[in-house]
C-alpha cells in the first residue's frame, strides 16, 4: 500500500488523527477481542482492526455520519474477519493456514465442554457465528446486530437459532 | 438462558480474554524496513527455531500460567536500546523478534533493527542459560535457568511472553516444572500446550509435560543415551536446543540421539521404551557425494554435520531432516582443513538445507541452497560452523550465520543474489 493511500481525504479534518486515535485507544482491545472470537488468530486479528481503523482515518471525511464511528468500524472488522476466514478456506493453502482454530492461550484455558463449543462455533456457517457472537459476545441486540450484518432482523433471528441448534445437537452429540 | 447460549457466552469470553493489549495504531507507514499488516501472516508450520529464539507477540500458554498456577512475575521487563535501527527489508514469514540469553540474563531483540527491546536480569540466586522457543505465535517461550544451592537447586524454568508495543513488553514468569536435571533438550509444541524435555542418562527419558500445569503427559525411556546431536566434545556444553523438535502439527517429536540419528515419536504413542516406537528420519553426519559440483569445492564431498543444527519440516513428500553444512574440499590422508588453506586450497563456507526424505524406506537427498562465502584466511576454530536460527519450511530461507576463524557473517540468507542480507548480530554471542 503506497503511504499516499493512508492518507485521510482531504475533506477529513485536521483532528481526525487525533480522533481516530483516541477512537483506537478506547475500543481497538475490545475489537481484537471480537476478532480473535471469531478468526481464532491474533495476529490476523490485530492486522484487521489495524485496517479497520486505517480505513476509518483514510475515509473520516466521506463518512455520511462521524458521531457513531465505532459501528463503522466494528462493521470493517466483520468484514475484514469474512475476507480472512474466506483467504482461509481457500483451496491449495497450506494446512496450518487453513485451519481455524482458537490460540494455544485458548486452548489452554477453556474447559473440555468449552473446547466442544469452540470446536461447534468454528464449524458454523460464517453468517450463524457472526449472529451469535455479536448475540452472545457483544450482547448486542438484533437491531444492531442486524446493521452491523447488513441484514434483517428476521434474518439475524433465524442466524441466531439456528446457530444455538447447532450448537446443543454438536454438545448432545459430544456427551453420547 | 440456555445451557448452550450460557456456553457460547462463557467460551468466547474465555476466548477473547487471552487478548489483554493491543500494538498502538500506525496511522502512517513506518520508516524503515518494516512490515505491512499483510506481511505479519504468521506460517506457523513453519516456525522452528534453534538456539536463538525469534519472537513476535503474546498470547498461549502465558495467562494460564498467570491465571491458573497464579504466579507472579519475577521481574518487570528493562527496556533498552542498543542499536540504531537499520533499513533491512526482510523476506516475508522471517519473525520479528528473538530471545537470548547472555551472562545470565534473558535479552529480547528485533531482528530487523538488532535493538535490544528488553533485558531480564535473572532472579536471585539463579542463572539464566537458555531460552527455548517457540509456540506458533512466536510469542512464548520457555527460558531455563541454574540454581546452585539452597530448596529446589537445579534447573529452574520460567516461561516468556513478548508484548511488543505493550506494557510490559515481556513477562518472565516461573513455570511449574519438577525437573531439576539439566535438560538435554527442551522443546515446546507449536500449539503451546505440551513441552517436551529430553533428560540424557541412564536411563534417558523423554517426557512431555502440560504447559498449563506442569503435569506430566507421556514419558519414555531407553536405557542408557544422549539426546545430542554432536559427540561432546571436551570443554563444550552440548545445545539442548538441538536435540529435540516439534512436527508442525504438535503430534511427534523428533530427537538427536546419541549424535547418530534423528528419531521421532509420536506423542500418542502409549508411554514405554523409547527406542522401539521410535522411527528413525536420518541418520547424522553422513557424508554425500552426488551433489552438483557448484555445491562442493573440486567436485568433493558435502557432509551434512547435524551438530550445526537440524530441522524437521513436514513436506508435500513426507517427513524431512535437514541440516547445516560446510562445503570443504576433502583433506588429503593426514591433512586438516587448515592445512587446505595454508597450501593455496579455497574453503567455500556455505550455509544451506539439506533435506533426506524417507521415501519408501530411501533417502532422497536434496540441496536448497547455495553457499554464500568463500574464505580462507586462516585455521579453523571449534566455533566455527554454519548456525541456523530458523529456516521457512522449504528451507528456502534462513536465518542464522556462518563462523569461520572467528569472523561470523549472520542475516537472512536465501537462494540466489545476493543470497545474504546481512543482520546486526545479537550482541554476546560468539555464534552470531
Amino acid at each position: 500500500m503506497d503511504i499516499a493511500d493512508r492518507q485521510p481525504s482531504s475533506e477529513a479534518p485536521a483532528g481526525a488523527a487525533a480522533l481516530v486515535t483516541a477512537l483506537y485507544a478506547e475500543h481497538a482491545l475490545g475489537l481484537v477481542r471480537l476478532a480473535v472470537v471469531m478468526t481464532g488468530d491474533r495476529a490476523s486479528a490485530e492486522d484487521i482492526v489495524q485496517e479497520a481503523f486505517l480505513g476509518l482515518y483514510r475515509r473520516w471525511g466521506q463518512l455520511p455520519d462521524t458521531s457513531a464511528p465505532l459501528a463503522y468500524v466494528r462493521v470493517s472488522v466483520l468484514n475484514g474477519c469474512r475476507t480472512a476466514l474466506r483467504r482461509r478456506a481457500r483451496p491449495g493453502l497450506p494446512a496450518s493456514e487453513g485451519q481455524h482454530a482458537e490460540s494455544a492461550e485458548a486452548r489452554a484455558l477453556l474447559s473440555e465442554e468449552q473446547r466442544a463449543v469452540a470446536a461447534a462455533l468454528r464449524n458454523l456457517p460464517q453468517r450463524q457465528r457472526e449472529a451469535l457472537v455479536l448475540r452472545y459476545y457483544l450482547d448486542l441486540s438484533e437491531a444492531e446486530i442486524a446493521l452491523a450484518m447488513g441484514v434483517t432482523r428476521g434474518t439475524v433471528k433465524s442466524a441466531t437459532h439456528r446457530a444455538l441448534a447447532a450448537i446443543g445437537a454438536a454438545l448432545k452429540e459430544g456427551s453420547s | 438462558m440456555t445451557r448452550a447460549e450460557d456456553l457460547v457466552r462463557s467460551t468466547t469470553r474465555a476466548i477473547a480474554s487471552t487478548v489483554g493489549d493491543v500494538p498502538p495504531l500506525r496511522l502512517e507507514q513506518a520508516p524503515g524496513p518494516l512490515r505491512s499488516p499483510a506481511r505479519r501472516q504468521r506460517h506457523s508450520a513453519s516456525r522452528w527455531w534453534l538456539g536463538f529464539a525469534p519472537v513476535a507477540a503474546a498470547v498461549a500458554v502465558v495467562l494460564l500460567a498467570v491465571g491458573l498456577v497464579l504466579v507472579k512475575p519475577v521481574q518487570n521487563a528493562t527496556t533498552t536500546a542498543t542499536a540504531t535501527p537499520t533499513h533491512v527489508v526482510v523476506p516475508d514469514d522471517v519473525p520479528e523478534y528473538y530471545a537470548w540469553t547472555q551472562a545470565g540474563r534473558v535479552l529480547v531483540g528485533n531482528l530487523v533493527t538488532g535493538a535490544t527491546v528488553v533485558s531480564f536480569e535473572p532472579p536471585s540466586g539463579v542463572y539464566l542459560t537458555a531460552v527455548y522457543g517457540t509456540t506458533d505465535d512466536d510469542r512464548t517461550f520457555v527460558v531455563t535457568g541454574d540454581r546452585a544451592r539452597g530448596t529446589g537447586a537445579g534447573t529452574q524454568w520460567y516461561l516468556l511472553r513478548i508484548h511488543p508495543g505493550g506494557t510490559p513488553q515481556a513477562q518472565l514468569t516461573p513455570l511449574p516444572l519438577p525437573v531439576r536435571q539439566a535438560p538435554a533438550g527442551v522443546a515446546i509444541s507449536p500449539d503451546g500446550t505440551m513441552l517436551a524435555v529430553a533428560l540424557s542418562g541412564s536411563p534417558a527419558v523423554l517426557r512431555v509435560y502440560s504447559m498449563a500445569t506442569g503435569a506430566l503427559l507421556h514419558a519414555w525411556s531407553a536405557p542408557a543415551g544422549q539426546f545430542a546431536a554432536a559427540k561432546a566434545q571436551s570443554g563444550s556444553v552440548p545445545g539442548a536446543a538441538m536435540a529435540l523438535r516439534w512436527s508442525p502439527d504438535s503430534q511427534h517429536v523428533a530427537y538427536a540421539w546419541n549424535a547418530t540419528a534423528i528419531d521421532i515419536v509420536g506423542v500418542t504413542t502409549p508411554d514405554g521404551s523409547l527406542l522401539p516406537i521410535s522411527a528413525t528420519m536420518a541418520k547424522i553426519g553422513t557424508t554425500r557425494t552426488a551433489f552438483p559440483s557448484q555445491y562442493t569445492a573440486a567436485g568433493t564431498a558435502v557432509t551434512c554435520d547435524a551438530a550445526h543444527g537440524w530441522d524437521v519440516v513436514q513436506g508435500a513428500q513426507g517427513w524431512a531432516v535437514a541440516c547445516a553444512a560446510t562445503w570443504l574440499p576433502t583433506p588429503a590422508p593426514g591433512q586438516s582443513s587448515a592445512d587446505l588453506c595454508r597450501s593455496g586450497h579455497t574453503i567455500t563456507f556455505g550455509i544451506g538445507m539439506q533435506s533426506a526424505y524417507q521415501v519408501n524406506g530411501s533417502e532422497n537427498l536434496q540441496l536448497a541452497q547455495q553457499p554464500m562465502a568463500t574464505e580462507c584466511s586462516g585455521q579453523g576454530r571449534p566455533q566455527d560452523g554454519a548456525y541456523i536460527a530458523w529456516t521457512n519450511a522449504g528451507g528456502t530461507v534462513i536465518i542464522g550465520s556462518l563462523v569461520l576463524n572467528g569472523h561470523s557473517r549472520f542475516g537472512i540468507f536465501t537462494d540466489g543474489n545476493p543470497g545474504l542480507t546481512p543482520l546486526p548480530p545479537p550482541p554476546g554471542n560468539p555464534a552470531w
